[in-house]
This record gives C-alpha cells, structure tokens and sequence, in this order.
C-alpha cells in the first residue's frame, strides 16, 4: 500500500458525498451565508455598503437640511439627537460605505490580480464581512435607539453604539490582514513586489495604513467604552462625548488613509484604458508616498491639544498634494504615445482624484495660516501676515465638514469606479454602462456641490458641530445646497443600486474570458 | 475496492504556501502593538499630566503590591522556552514532546489569567474611580483578552496538531502560535514595568 502524508486540505471536487450528507446541504442562503469564496465575500461587502451608503447619505441630507435653519432645531427632536445623528454620519459614511465597498473590491479583484488560489484566511474573510454587517446594523439601530457616541444621551443604547463601533473597525482590521496576507504571502511564485499589479500595490499601502489607524482607533474606542461603562466619570466630558476622543480619524491627516485606493483605482482604470499600458516606478513611489504621509493617527487633540499647530503636522498637511502629482505625472508618462478609450470607470476615477484634490487643498486652507506663521518664525517675513490672516482659526469651523464630504466620496466614487472597471470579476458581467454614466454624474456632481458649501461655511465662521444662530448671512443658504449635494449623491447610489439589480437578473453568459482581460 | 485503489483516488495534496499564517499572525501583531501602542501613550501622557499637576497618580485606595505582577512575569518567562519547545518538537516530528509543549502553554497562560483576576481584587481596582484606575483596567484587561487569544490560537493549532496535520515540513501555524505568544509576554513585560514597577 502506498503511503501518503496526511493530505492538508481535500480537494472539493474529489469528495464523495453520502446521501445523508447531500439531505444537510445547506440551501442557497445557506451557501452564501457560509461561503469562504473571495467573489462572493467581495460582492456582499459591496451590497451591504451601498445599502449603508443610502442610509448614511439620506441621513447626511436631514442633517444638512436641518442646518438651513439655525434657529432652532426643527428636523430632530432636539440637540442631543442631532449630535448623535451628526455622529452617525461621518463614521457611517467612512466606516459603513467607504471602506467596506474598497475592501469588498479588493478581496475580489486582489486574489485574481496576484494569481492567488483565494484569498488568504477565506474563513477569516467571511467573518470579518458578516461582523462588519452586524455591528453595521447593531451601531445604526443603538444610535437611532437614542444611542449614538455622543453625550446625554441612553446610556446602554451609547454603550452599544460603541462596542458596535468597535465591532466594526475589528472586521475592518481583519478583512485588511485577509488581504495583505494575500499580496505578501499568496502572490504568484516569482511574482516580485515590484510586479504587483497597480491596483493591488494601493492595497498593500492601503491595507497597511488602515491597519496602523484602525487599531489605533480601536484603542481610543476601547478607552470611551470601559470610561462609559464606568459611569464616564474620567474621559468622557461635554456634550460631544465619544466624539471628541475619536472625531479625529474622520479629520486630517488621518481621513487620507482611506483615500489611498482612490489613486489605485484612477492608475490601474487609465493603465488599462491605454491598452494596459505598464505601470512605472513612478506610480507606485507616488502611491506609496501618499500613504506614507496621510498616517495621522497621532494627531489626537484630545491628547495633544496643540498637535495641529505643530510643525510636522502643517508640513505634512501641505506636502499631502505632491503624491498625487506624482501618480498624475507618472500616469501621463505611463499612458504617452496611446489613444486611451474613454469610459466610464475612467471619467468617475478621473472625478475621484479631482475631488480628494479639492480636499487635500481644502485641508491646505486649513493649516495654511500656521504655516505661514512658521515662515514669520524663520524670517522676518511680515509682508505674508494679511496673507494668512483670513486663514486664522479655520480648524474648527465647517471647512472641516467639507475637507471630510471630498476625501470620503471621493473614496466613494473611486470605489465605484473600480466597479464598474471590474464588474466583470465581480460580478461575472459588466455593468450598464448608461446607467454608470448617470451615477457617475449624480455622485461626482452632487460631491462638488455637498462639499464646497461647508468649504465656504468654514470662511464663514458656521462651527463643525452644533450650530448655533450666531453666524453671518449666506450659512444657511449654502447648508441648504449641501444638503441637495448630499441628496444627489444618495440618487447616485440609488442608480448603481438599480445598475447592481437589474445586472444580476440578466440572464447572458457569465464573462469569464472578459473576466481574466479586465483582471491582466 | 483495495486501499490501494482508495489511495489512488486521492490527487496529491497541494501544499499551502509557506509562511502563510506567519505573515497573517505578523500583520495582526503589528495591529495587536499599535493598539498597546495607543493605550501607553495615552497612560504616559495622562500620568505627565497628573505628576506635573502634583496630584496622585494612583488613589490611595488603590493597594499597588508588586508581588502578584512579578509572579505573573515569571510565570510568562517560563512559557517562552516551552513555546519554543513546541516548535522545536514539531520541526523534529516529535508529536508527543509537542502535545507535552502544547498542554504546558495552555496551563502556564490559564494560570496567568487567573493570577491576573487575583490581582486585580487583590489591588481594590475600581474601573470608574480615577483615570489612573480606569486606564489600568483597560490595559491589563485587553491583556487578558489578548492572553485568551493567544491561548485559542495556541489550543487550536494543538488540535490540528493532533489530527496529525502539522510536520517538520509544514509548521507554519505552530511557528506563528509561537510568535504571537512572545508577542503577548513582551507587552506583559511592559505592562510589569510601566505600571507596576515604575508605578
């Protein structure tokens, strides 16, 4: 008799089922439920967060709505419960649709980009998706439960929007070590890092930074839910709670972690339209680059009041736009000498670097009069002081709001665009093209318009949170647009909702030959 | 039908690729360090502030005894080599000293926990008394919590170990067991150091 080693895994195809064991097949939900394939894994984190998408961004309209009238609050019951939903939005949006639509395209494209079997840990992969899912709802269900991660408000329904919080930046945590594992240790044999393709190079920066941010941010979340558990007697202060601890991953520097794939995305949709033309050193330095410098998970001002002011932080705020240069520049050589075809994926990838642009400018405004007084400290330089000056003490205005509306959908739309680039891959037909054009229309335009309002608002001395009536002319009119930017982003989503639907029920071949042509 | 035919059937396995739980374990380690990272800075910067200040950074209330803490280290000192020991056996195919190496973690890191428990009551911490407590609590809990993961880690690599999985030529996951429990001693050395001996 031959003697084997002790196989380490069966090969699915080889098993020989029993009929007791075909009676426990599970059913159809049941395999989805239980699947550890990358495809399906991926496509659920993108349904799952476009359904948190239209929540989140429904919610983000009220709230804007709400501001277009300062004096008094008139949408919500009251302050607490706008505070909380204040909360629910910018965490929902970065944490519920951003990232979770970027992972679920990276766990089904990476896997094929680096000719990996799978995904690395497929089972690990499953959890994190279906904690993501249940913590997504656990945190919007407690936060509507007059919960949320603000103050004054139920105090078990706080302590579970947090522990759901928690719950979620661990899955996050999780689906990140998936797929970095994949890239590092799954790749094809002989495959370099310098050969990854460019899509999945962004993911490594992106999957290494998140998980440098994440687990810092769950710290600070483990840190407001053992100090709320304990009555909030020590860290817990003021009306804005949690948030004050934790606000700062949803500002800058940090916020530009999650942004790392949009340049992805905008490389490897032009690389592929110019007849995939090869990515060069430059490309990937730039990429590498951006993610070097968005690392903010050590500006908390909750711990370092004056982190903001500090040269580091300026110059590195200032610096942010120079990657992104980089990236453009290399793509133009790159793509030199082609006739790059203009499709959708293209234009939206397109409208995604021109959005996180507008924010990383944004947040130049916002450091710029401490960078000029830097340069009065080294020199005598007086004549730049008018310069700075209508830039003084824009940090805590909306300009921030504004800042985060551009870096996060811009994440949104390059998200969106990476699938349509491969719907293919990850869905196993294209989608409609008339109907991406549409979305893409609606969420790049209604980006601009949700965006350059609170830009304005900031100038215009309207605080981040909670509004008061003491603001000039103009606040509410803006907050207004804002709103409608927000609403038309939601319509956006909506259409690639309906382009997803209708898709799924077609009954054409699945583009296997495609498949592999949009993944090489 | 013959064993032979039945073995036959059997398409050879393809091997995992190497190192591929190591790399994974080294990821969620460098998560598991900044997330420790996070918490002893923000327990050094508030302990600044309290020691400039010139107030008590630990309540009276608070019975701070380095006995308990220090046997806790020993007890994770002894663990290292018999975590090693584990990877040693495998590399060796000697399945009956790593099942010896396996219980032997699984004992040392129980009775860690429960050392920590006693200590913890024996302290009088109160978690929402001073933020010197709070931030104790916090530290030395999520240690525990990540003691428990090492320990299921350690437990589950142990079980497919027993059903014969791991060898001399794939011992990925053992190593990487392994690795996260040096991890977990290291940061419990800090902890010893950062809280209880320089108080």
């Amino acid at each position: 008799m031959t003697v084997l080693e002790a196989p380490i895994e069966t090969h699915p195809e080889v098993v020989l089922m029993s009929e007791s064991d075909i009676a426990s097949t599970p059913s159809a939900v049941g395999n989805v439920i239980m699947t550890g394939d990358h495809t399906v894994i991926g496509r659920l984190y993108v349904i799952a967060a476009t359904i948190f998408g239209l929540f989140t961004l429904a919610i983000g309209s009220l709230l804007a709505f709400e501001q277009a009238n300062l004096e008094g609050v008139s949408i919500f019951s009251g302050q607490e419960v706008y505070a909380a939903m204040f909360g629910l939005f910018r965490f929902s949006l970065l944490f519920l649709v951003v990232v979770p639509l970027m992972m679920g395209i990276a766990t089904a494209v990476v896997p094929r980009e680096v000719e990996a079997p799978s995904i690395a840990f497929p089972r690990a992969a499953a959890a994190a998706l279906w904690t993501f899912v249940i913590s997504g709802g656990i945190f919007i269900g407690a936060t509507i439960y007059d919960g949320g991660i603000v103050d004054g408000a139920d105090a078990q329904a706080t302590e579970l929007s947090i522990l759901a919080l928690g719950g979620i930046v661990l899955a996050l945590c999780l689906a990140s070590v998936c797929v970095l594992t994949t890239i590092i240790a799954q790749r094809r044999e002989g495959m370099g890092l310098g050969d990854i393709p460019i899509f999945s190079w962004s993911m490594l920066v992106a999957g290494t930074m998140w998980l440098a941010t994440l687990a810092v941010l769950l710290g600070n979340i483990a840190l407001v839910w053992v100090d709320l558990r304990g009555l909030g007697t020590q860290f817990w202060e003021d009306g804005t709670g949690a948030l004050r601890i934790l606000g700062w991953v949803t500002d800058q520097t940090a916020i530009y972690v999650f942004a790392i794939p949009v340049l992805g995305v905008f490389a490897s949709t032009a690389l592929s339209a110019a007849d995939n033309a090869k990515p060069n050193i430059g490309v990937k330095a730039g990429i590498a680059a951006f993610g070097v410098l968005a690392f903010g998970a050590y500006a908390q001002p909750v711990f370092n009041p004056n982190v903001t002011t500090q040269p580091v932080f300026v110059v590195q705020s200032m610096l942010m736009i120079l990657p992104i240069l980089v990236v453009m520049g290399g793509v133009a050589v790159a793509i030199m000498g082609t006739q790059p075809r203009v499709t959708v994926s293209l234009a939206l990838a397109g409208g995604a670097v021109a959005m996180l642009g507008a924010g990383i400018l944004t947040g130049g405004l916002r450091v710029f009069g401490h960078f000029v007084g830097g340069l009065r400290e080294l020199d005598d330089w007086n004549w730049v002081e008018n310069l700075a000056e209508p830039f003084d003490d824009l940090a805590g205005t909306a300009i921030r709001g504004g800042l985060f509306r551009f870096v996060a959908l811009a994440t949104l739309i390059a998200a969106i665009a990476g699938l349509y680039n491969w719907a293919p891959t990850i869905l196993g037909r294209s989608l409609a093209t008339p109907l991406g054009s549409l979305a893409g229309l609606a969420i790049v335009g209604g980006t601009f318009v949700a965006a350059v309002p609170e830009v304005i608002n900031g100038f215009l001395d309207e605080p981040d949170i909670l509004p008061t009536g003491n603001v000039r002319d103009g606040v509410e009119l803006l907050n207004l647009i804002s709103g409608v930017g927000l609403a038309l982003v939601g319509v956006g989503l909506l259409i690639l909702l309906l382009d997803l639907g209708m898709t799924s029920r077609r009954d054409d071949e699945i583009e296997t030959t495609e498949t592999m042509e949009a993944v090489a | 039908m013959s064993a032979e035919a039945v073995t036959k059937r059997v398409p050879v396995a393809v091997a995992p690729r190497a190192r591929t739980v190591q790399v994974g374990t080294a990821f969620a380690i460098s998560g598991v360090l900044l997330y420790f990272g996070t918490l002893f800075g923000i327990y050094l910067n508030t302990r600044s502030q309290f020691v400039k200040s010139g107030v008590d950074w630990i309540p009276g209330d608070v019975d701070m005894q380095l006995t308990a803490p220090t046997i806790i280290a020993w007890t994770f000192v002894i663990s290292l080599p018999v975590a090693y020991w584990a990877v040693f056996s495998i590399r060796q195919d000697d399945r009956r000293h790593a099942y010896l190496a396996f219980g032997l973690i699984l004992l040392l890191g129980l009775m860690t926990i429960n050392q920590a428990a006693f200590n913890f009551e024996a302290m009088g911490l109160i978690a929402d008394r001073s933020r010197a407590e709070t931030l104790m609590f916090l530290i030395g809990g999520s240690h525990i919590v990540l003691t428990i993961v090492g320990l299921l880690f350690f437990g589950f690599t142990a079980f497919r170990a027993l059903a014969g999985q791991y060898t001399s030529k794939y011992r990925d996951a053992v190593q990487a067991a392994a690795m996260f429990w040096y991890v977990i001693v290291v940061l419990y050395f800090i902890i010893w150091l950062m809280i209880y001996v320089a108080k």
